[in-house]
């Protein structure tokens, strides 16, 4: 008996270690969100009732609707109604269940009782009817593959199998016979790996052994031992081998292999109900569908209850619903089908579309705010800014929060905890958090104008005097020994122990302060203190009290690269880093000299692959890489190497945009990094870069504006165009769900293109016009954002000639030519071939020309002439399409309404000219602050509207905060050349 | 022969920001509404229309310049 049970523990292990994914609970895993990325009506999708999901052979994910069915490529879906007019239709609107076949080919079942299979080499729909004198079918309630390439159909009245062939077989019901097929409704259908066929009706679970005639009954049981008849809705099999089933009134169960399954006979134990998942714990009874996530992870789709996650191991269960307060939550809360895809994705079909999650980029997690519980122990931030973050002693990190005061994070237990007493805290956010060498933490609080004091072993917060007079708010705070060091305006210096306190200020000093708008510090080894202000960067000499500074100098490359430095760090080498605004990074890798008065930095900007000039944190991971959160996400830099590689969305970066100096190494090596919305955290040991994009697909081919069928993307089929098809388009993407928005593309036709012809991710067409005859390739290729390129997927054009420009024309030519009849016919004929196909060379280039002048006529029309910005009629109409973007999922969009302060005076008292030149420095100056996805515009005259998409007020005001320094901070200084007499 | 000259300009921003459903019209009027409350307010500064988060909606304007000069 020992020894059958230690056999039993075994192979319940086995699978998992197989899979290389052992189901460790880590603090993190119950701090991470899940971030969802929502797709539906505004992408294609013809109907908002999501109804089943499928990944076919060549990586498309198709969503069957209640109003038709759609295909996905990362982008847009593209969709097949039923119509009864048309030949090879889909057959029915309501879509059921699908399943993949072989050759890009996919079963689709309709609730009306249609089985058809979809065929892309043809585009067309075929049918598979019920057996000839069989009860009608009703409807289809489910379908799963036969472990072939025929399917298993699940109707109302009872079990067929189609075949590859498409033979059509009704599994006979016999009165009376229980281990005949049922006759009625089948909910729910599960093969499993050892070839067993699962069937779930109104009143149980039916198995049929591999090889078997007939099925047999498989008993559920209670906690109690009692047998539970209860209607089974869905069902799966997880990578350990066990079977998971959801019923309607008593919660899940599930079946665990005996250990005869490896040895080929299949051996399945007694279903048990999990006590666990009860419909009491789950908070609901209706599951529609199950599916493994994580290994280890069993997520449970229901009605109107979002999804809950049942860790295997230990029957813990958390929940992922719908939050409108998160942009990243899931689309709705009903969930009726759920898939993981090959990458590691996992689809969720939905009320309000399909919503993806990625499991597979475990290397960085994010932290989102979680209003509906307050802050409450492990349940997520109290707030969505995280400001500051400080590490004690100890080993443990406190946050600093915008509205919600300070939290402790602590990563081993995976708990967030309010700090105690904070609501004694004053309103206005804790600006900066410090942990000190002795235990404590200082908080600058009250938007940073009142500073406390929390001593974490005795839980006591205590409000302490202001050091220093006349001092600005504290934005950052750094412990040194038994000194603290505040960037509060200027840097001040203070001593708790003593209450000593020395304010370092600008002055008419050479050696004073370079500006009092401290924003950061930090220490080195030589008796200095690094001094990083919003206009350059000083060290201090900590023995004489001089300040030495490092500024910005335009016609100086090795000059700091912008003075406005947001965060300092040293590297393995004991290298300065500074991250500045606008200017990227600078590594200092010489002190200032006579010779080079400005230091000699390196600079490391968008050129050498940051994803943004603009810096908030920079941190040194134990492995001496170091990381950067930007305004457009994270970075990864070796400095070995200078190898600098963008971190987005497919990296798992949820979070668009970081704050200055928020941000921590943890101690288990984690990197913690504060930014709008949640926070995100990189586990740098687990972190792998990416290397070859996905597949490339062609998702749809015009010939003379006429659709053609692709093929599957493993043979897509070659294209032909007659002489009268002047136009050819190919449209393609690479099937990158976890990004799509990130990749690029470029093509080439061989022996018509010179170069590759680059797009990006909203361009995914190739298109050409008037191809002369021949045959040609057209090659296609995606790359990541990080520059690795796909190989190219070839695909085979042939362009048919007219009768005079075949080989049979030209034979019969050459034969008049031997003939010696009429020599000159052929000089002429040849002629006119090359003088055509001069000609449709030329048409086709000025073709090619005229789009992309087009192209710029159209770009002139759009722009602000002086300032080359868009105009207002096309910021209206770009702020509406960012608008329409933002309605589905749903997010926060913001706008700001800017106007040069006296500009009139300007004018009158300098010229117009000299508006002019005000106008576009300051629209220069706020240009270099923006991301990519900002629209910033001139209305008309000195006003200027920048549209935000994604941001909310806080990170609106922020940017307008910034805009309005970069305008106000230097006076604008421009050169006019003066006629020469 | 150059002439460098140089002027130092400031700006006023009004600031919007809201979830959907919102239509440009009132973006637009929400911001023009805090440019005003800047301009009022004696320039060089940042006015929010409160509205995505905690806010009222009614267009409360909170002033967002840190209070540096005294």
């Amino acid at each position: 008996m020992r020894r059958l049970r230690r056999i039993l523990t075994l192979l319940a292990m086995a699978p998992l270690f197989a899979g290389g994914a052992q189901a460790e609970v880590s603090g993190w895993d119950r701090l991470r969100a899940t971030v969802f990325t929502n797709v539906g009506r505004e992408a294609g999708l013809p109907h908002p009732i999501a109804m089943a999901l499928a990944q076919d052979s060549d990586g498309f994910i198709w969503v069957g609707t209640q109003g038709g069915l759609s295909r996905y490529d990362g982008y847009r879906f593209r969709t097949f109604f039923h119509r009864d007019d048309v030949d090879g239709s889909l057959p029915g609107n309501v879509v059921t269940a699908l399943v993949p076949a072989a050759a890009g080919r996919l079963w689709v079942s309709t609730a009306t009782g249609d089985v058809a299979r979809y065929d892309p080499t043809t585009g067309k729909f075929q049918i598979f009817p019920e057996p000839q004198g069989q009860a009608a079918r009703g409807g289809v309630l489910s379908m799963i593959s036969d472990g072939g390439d025929g399917v298993w159909v699940g109707t109302n009245a009872g079990l067929e199998h189609i075949n590859s062939a498409g033979a059509v077989t009704r599994e006979p019901h016999r009165e009376g016979d229980a281990t005949s097929a049922p006759a009625d409704r089948i909910r729910s259908l599960l093969r499993t790996r050892d070839g067993s066929l699962w069937v779930s009706t109104v009143t149980g679970l039916l198995r049929r052994a591999p090889g078997a005639q007939g099925f047999a009954p498989v008993a559920v049981l209670d906690a109690q031992g009692h047998p539970v008849v209860d209607e089974v809705m869905a069902m799966t099999q997880d990578s350990a081998g066990r079977v998971w089933f959801a019923t309607v009134r008593s919660g899940l169960g599930r079946v665990l292999p005996t250990e005869s399954e490896t040895a080929g006979a299949s051996g399945w134990g007694v279903a048990h109900l999990v006590p666990e998942a009860s419909p009491q714990a789950l908070g609901g009874p209706l599951v529609f569908c199950l599916t493994e996530g994580r290994p280890g992870e069993i997520w449970v789709g229901r009605l109107a209850g979002g999804i809950t996650i049942i860790d295997a191991a230990t029957g813990a269960l958390r929940t992922v619903r719908h939050n409108p307060l998160t942009p990243s939550s899931i689309a709705d809360d009903s969930v009726r089908a759920l898939l993981r895809d090959r990458k590691g994705l996992l689809w969720a079909a939905t009320n309000l579309g399909v919503s993806r999650t990625d499991l597979h980029a475990d290397a960085i997690d994010t932290l989102l705010p979680d209003p509906g519980i307050g802050g409450a122990a492990g349940k997520g931030l109290p707030d969505d800014n995280v400001l500051g973050i400080a590490t004690t002693p100890d080993g443990r990190a406190w946050m600093g929060f915008k509205d919600h005061g300070a939290a402790l994070l602590d990563s081993a237990a995976g708990t967030i905890t309010p700090l105690p007493n904070v609501a004694s805290l004053p309103p206005g956010g804790v600006l900066s958090i410090t942990g000190a060498p002795d235990g404590n933490v200082w908080l600058g609080a009250g938007a940073g104008r009142t500073l406390f004091r929390h001593d974490p072993r005795n839980g006591a917060l205590e409000q302490r005097a202001f050091p220093g007079a006349a001092v600005g708010p504290v934005i950052y705070g750094l412990a040194e020994g038994d000194t603290l060091w505040f960037a509060a305006g200027p840097l001040v210096r203070y001593t708790p122990a003593t209450g000593e306190t020395t304010v370092y200020r600008h002055s008419a000093e050479p050696t004073s302060l370079v500006d009092d708008s401290v924003n950061v510090m930090l220490g080195d080894e030589a008796g200095g203190l690094w001094v990083g202000t919003r206009h350059g960067l000083d060290r201090l000499d900590l023995a004489t009290g001089a300040f030495n500074h490092y500024t910005h100098d335009p016609a100086d490359r090795q000059s700091l690269p912008a003075d406005l430095v947001t965060t300092l760090l040293r590297d393995g080498e004991g290298r300065l880093w500074a991250g500045t605004l606008g200017g990227g990074i600078g590594v200092l890798e010489q002190a200032a000299s006579p010779a080079h008065p400005h230091g000699v930095f390196r600079r490391l900007s968008v050129a050498d692959g940051l994803p943004n000039d603009n810096i908030g944190t920079l941190l040194l991971d134990r492995g001496g890489r170091v990381w950067a959160s930007t305004a457009d996400g994270l970075a990864i830099i070796d400095p070995r190497t200078w190898a600098t590689r963008p971190l987005g969305r497919a990296d798992g970066v949820a979070l668009p945009a970081y704050w200055i100096h928020s941000g921590a190494v943890l101690p288990d090596g984690s990197l913690i990094f504060g930014g709008g919305g949640g926070a995100t955290v990189v586990h740098p040991d687990r972190f792998k870069p990416r290397t070859a994009p996905p597949p490339l697909v062609v998702t749809a081919v015009r010939v003379a504006g006429q659709a053609v069928p692709t093929g599957d993307a493993t043979a897509p089929l070659p294209i032909r165009l007659g002489h009268r098809d002047r136009s050819l388009e190919v449209a393609f993407a690479a099937l990158n769900y976890a990004a799509p928005e990130e990749m690029r593309y470029a093509y080439k036709l061989t022996d018509f293109d010179k170069d590759w012809t680059e797009t990006d991710a909203t361009q995914r067409v190739a298109s050409y016009t008037n191809l002369p005859p021949g045959r040609y390739s057209l090659l296609i290729k995606a790359g990541t954002s990080a520059g690795d390129w796909s190989t190219p997927l070839k695909l085979s054009i042939k362009v048919q000639p007219a009768w005079w420009q075949t080989l049979w024309a030209k034979l019969a030519a050459a034969a008049l030519a031997l003939g010696g009849v009429v020599a000159l016919v052929q000089v002429r004929t040849t002629y006119l071939r090359r003088r055509r196909a001069m000609l449709e060379e030329q048409v086709a280039r000025q073709t090619r020309d005229l789009l992309s002048a087009n192209e710029r006529l159209k770009d002139l029309a759009n722009r602000d002439p002086l300032t080359g910005i868009h105009n207002r009629r096309h910021f209206m109409e770009l702020a509406e399409a960012a608008l329409a973007r933002a309605r589905p999922t749903p997010k926060p969009t913001a706008l700001l309404m800017m106007d040069i302060d006296h500009f009139k005076q300007v004018n009158d008292t300098l010229g117009h000219s000299a508006g002019d030149e005000v106008l576009l420095a300051v629209v220069g100056r706020i240009r270099a602050l923006l991301r990519k996805t900002d629209v910033f515009a001139r209305l008309g005259g000195e006003e200027l509207a920048l549209l935000l998409p994604d941001a909310d007020e806080s990170m609106a005001l922020a940017v307008a905060d910034r805009v309005r320094r970069a305008v106000g901070e230097r006076p604008m200084a421009w050169t006019t050349r003066r006629p020469s007499p | 022969m150059d002439d460098e000259t140089s002027i130092a300009v400031t700006i006023s921003i009004g600031v919007a920001a809201a979830l959907p459903p919102v239509t440009l019209k009132q973006l637009l009027d929400r911001a023009d509404h805090g440019l005003y409350a800047a301009k009022r307010a004696g320039r060089d500064r940042v006015a929010a229309f409160a509205g995505t988060r905690g806010g009222n909606g009614k267009g409360e304007e909170r002033d967002a310049r840190p209070q540096e000069d005294h």
